[in-house]
């Protein structure tokens, strides 16, 4: 499968294609430790406690509470909107809402909170992470109201 | 501690948009400043410590190289340290090793840089891959995007106010408009504040510090040089460093810098002194409701309580115990490698009885708190007058 783009970095790393082959799939994949069976999200190659490699790559629980959100309106330059050329033009962006979601278990887990109203959007609000596939090809991680 | 360390000279360039000089005249001036605040000059210096939190700013390896050979401080030692926001006090930390171990008598701490070669949006970047670069930058994370969650948590849990943040802002204006060194010396409203654009909801412009170029150095003595100077000496008496996860979903509470706990823990204990005993302090105010969680963090309120511990007043001159009153980073400027070093810089002359209208009466103890990124590095540092 060739390689579905998720970050920056993430190719050159040791749990790369596993992650995001899973993403694609429809699947959210942490990792745990074999020796001690401690659970990483994000997925990790390998337990600091045990210093050991002898990770597997297992489903995340996908429901739990949203801990904390924003919204980024003066975005980083790769998600910025180009400055309009056109004379007393303005160009504005509604961002999309990100959020970190604390699974059943207690994993967080960062993503996107498409078509929600930033304003409804209360701390402690139940809520599931989602694996998606974007229009592009992109993966990426949703985090949805229930 | 084998030795006491002792600060004899500080000085600050002004900070702002400067576009009249480089980084190395920015640490001239700076360093320039500190040695005519102690008397003396390079030539009684042993060793020097740099900070600079980023090469992308200013497009070059070893920038600290550039700045010691402009000094002409061959051949005596200098190195870099980085703590990303919190580079100025681990340089501090380091000097204060580098004398407390007995390896060199009189040591430069340096802390500078030059922010504003890059455009707002490229800084934004630079900053915000100072978060995670696989897992918290792709989705479009920032710097004011972190704390903007901080301040959700700490709004969702505490019933904090879009208003108390304000007021953080509206103080440190207040004062920072009486610091001729300041970025941004003028005085705001309540109203302009929230009524100000969006950066990161709920996060405004106002909440927001600046992107700032600047410099800041401190000369730092053994006990048995601290009296050979100028003036007075400020004895540093408690420090502390601690740190926490790269990305704030990982930590047990989002609305606590768990590193501003357990660095001040340290600091506390070393200097045998309690919160309750600190005259002035200076806190990481890169956004506002970093001075709320700092001042809960610190232990100068109960934690939950630092919103309305401004909106009482309590951190300006004359309330329980005045925070910031250089103007902070949110109007004096955030030259990040320069910041923490800044910040020692103040507290010296809060200590001295310099600081003219923004002087806080009588003041014998000062803190200075100083955050690497969303508080993965802090340093805490206890100063006594003499």
């Amino acid at each position: 499968m060739e390689f579905k783009d998720f970050s920056l970095f993430i190719k050159d790393t040791k749990i790369g294609s596993t992650f995001t082959d899973a993403l694609v799939s429809g699947k959210i994949f942490g990792t745990r430790c074999g020796r001690c069976g401690r659970t990483f999200f994000p997925p990790r190659a390998e337990c600091p406690d045990c210093l050991e490699e002898s990770i597997e790559f297992v489903e995340i629980p996908t429901r739990g509470r949203l801990l904390s959100f924003t919204a980024i309106f003066v975005p980083p330059a790769h998600y910025g909107i180009p400055r309009s050329k056109m004379p007393f033009a303005k160009v504005t962006q509604i961002p999309c809402p990100v959020g970190v979601v604390e699974v059943e278990g207690g994993l967080r887990v960062m993503g996107w909170i498409p078509d929600v109203d930033l304003k409804a959007l209360q701390v402690g609000d139940p809520f599931e992470v989602q694996a998606r596939t974007l229009k592009n090809g992109q993966v990426t991680i949703v985090l949805s109201p229930i | 501690m084998k030795h006491k360390v002792a600060i004899v000279g500080a000085g600050q360039g002004r900070f702002g948009v400067r576009e009249d000089a480089s980084q190395r005249e920015l640490a001239f001036e700076a360093v320039a400043a500190a040695l005519k605040d102690a008397g003396t000059t390079l030539k009684d210096v042993d060793s020097m410590v740099t900070a600079v939190a980023a090469d992308e700013f200013s497009f070059a390896l070893q920038p600290s190289a550039q700045m010691h050979d402009y000094l002409e401080f061959f051949p005596k030692a200098n190195f870099r340290v980085e703590g990303a926001c919190a580079s100025g006090s681990m340089a501090l930390r380091v000097g204060w090793m580098t004398v407390a171990s007995g390896l060199a008598d009189v040591v430069l701490v340096l802390g500078a840089e030059k922010m504003t070669e890059v455009s707002t949006s490229q800084a934004t970047e630079i900053m915000g891959k100072g978060g995670d670069a696989i897992w918290e930058y792709p989705f479009g994370m920032t710097f004011p995007g972190f704390y903007a969650m901080v301040a959700r948590a700490h709004m969702a849990a505490f019933g904090t106010t879009e208003e108390q943040l304000a007021m953080v802002a509206v103080k440190n204006h207040f004062y920072g408009s009486q610091n001729p060194l300041a970025h941004m010396p003028k005085e705001i409203t309540l109203e302009k504040a929230l009524n100000s654009f969006m950066v990161a909801y709920p996060l405004k412009l106002y909440d927001c510090s600046l992107i700032t170029d600047g410099a800041a150095a401190v000369i730092l003595a053994s006990e048995e040089r601290a009296r050979d100077f100028a003036k007075s000496p400020v004895w540093i008496e408690g420090i502390g460093t601690a740190t926490d996860t790269m990305r704030i979903a990982d930590r047990d509470a989002l609305h606590t810098l768990r590193a501003t706990v357990e660095a001040a823990k340290k600091a506390y204990r070393l200097a045998g002194i309690g919160p309750e005993e600190v005259d002035v302090a200076t806190v990481h105010d890169c956004f506002t409701i970093a001075e709320i969680c700092a001042y809960e963090d610190l232990g100068f309120c109960p934690k939950g309580e630092g919103g309305a511990f401004i909106e009482d007043r309590q951190t300006y001159i004359g309330g329980k115990i005045p925070v910031n009153v250089d103007g902070g980073l949110k109007s004096k400027g955030h030259p990040v490698g320069a910041t923490g070093v800044a910040m020692a810089v103040e507290i010296m002359k809060q200590l001295r009885g310099e600081c003219g209208s923004r002087q806080v009466p009588g003041a014998e103890v000062g803190l200075t708190h100083n955050v690497g990124g969303s508080g993965q590095v802090v340093g805490v540092t206890i100063y006594k007058k003499d």
